[in-house]
């Protein structure tokens, strides 16, 4: 679970760094991990333990 | 006021609601003891990722790839949030945790995304919404705070998480701080 929190620290440092495409890309990275977790709270399935 | 000096002034109150709603969460779980659930996680998470897009348009100017991140997020927020409505929907269900103005927070939190995604479509329907796309040259103090904010506010939930479930998968239905747990066992473990 923490590791939707760290890609978007990511995000945002990189965004407040001013490195625009770093920050987008994490912030995608985010909303991934996001979906990928509901997914997996809903299945029980993908072979991942955050 | 310019259409875009108002548009950049609204994605800045965007962000301080965002970063106000996160408040509230971590308020909830530090005053009144309520340690949040996965599902709670992510939707904080799909909060922080929403104010992301804010970001990235009050740091580089207002662009259509960052209110694309923002409705990504809120979608994926909105997804999270109804799956818990939908866990408790069956009738004498009392719900997870308490009820704020009578809805849990998981319906607060479903309102809220919907509420992102509506106000991104009045903010790309303001008439020259996107003239301003170079960037911001003062943000401003209010907005500088609200960045810091919102930075510090990652860095808490980060914390509170690793605190709350270590690096494994969080229980379903939390009742301690596992990382606190295991070094207070760990400490009385040296004493004996």
């Amino acid at each position: 679970m923490y590791i939707t929190f760290l890609l978007g620290l990511i995000a945002a440092v990189a965004i407040r760094r001013g490195s625009r495409a770093t920050g987008a890309l994490f912030a995608l990275l985010t909303i991934a991990a996001i979906g990928g977790l509901l997914i997996h709270h809903m299945t029980d399935k993908l072979p991942i333990g955050l | 006021m310019p259409a875009s000096r108002l548009v950049v002034r609204l994605n800045a109150l965007a962000l301080g609601l965002i970063s106000l709603a996160l408040v509230a969460a971590f308020a909830d779980q530090l005053l009144l003891g309520e340690l949040p659930c996965p599902l709670c996680l992510l939707q904080r998470a799909a909060l922080i990722a929403a104010g992301l897009g804010f970001l990235l348009n009050l740091r580089f100017g207002i662009r259509p790839l960052h209110y694309g991140l923002a409705i990504l997020a809120a979608l994926s927020g909105a997804a999270v949030a109804m799956r818990q409505v939908l866990l408790h929907i069956a009738p004498g269900d009392p719900g997870f945790g308490h009820a704020l103005f009578g809805l849990h927070l998981y319906t607060w939190a479903f309102m809220a995304f919907v509420g992102i995604i509506c106000g991104i479509a009045i903010l790309l329907s303001l008439p020259g919404s996107m003239d301003g796309q170079a960037a911001p040259r003062e943000r401003g103090r209010f907005v500088g705070l609200v960045i810091i904010l919102f930075v510090v506010l990652i860095v808490g939930n980060l914390v509170s998480t690793l605190l709350e479930c270590g690096l494994t998968q969080c229980p379903d239905d939390p009742v301690r701080y596992e990382w606190i747990a295991g070094i207070a066992s760990l400490l009385q473990g040296d004493a004996r």
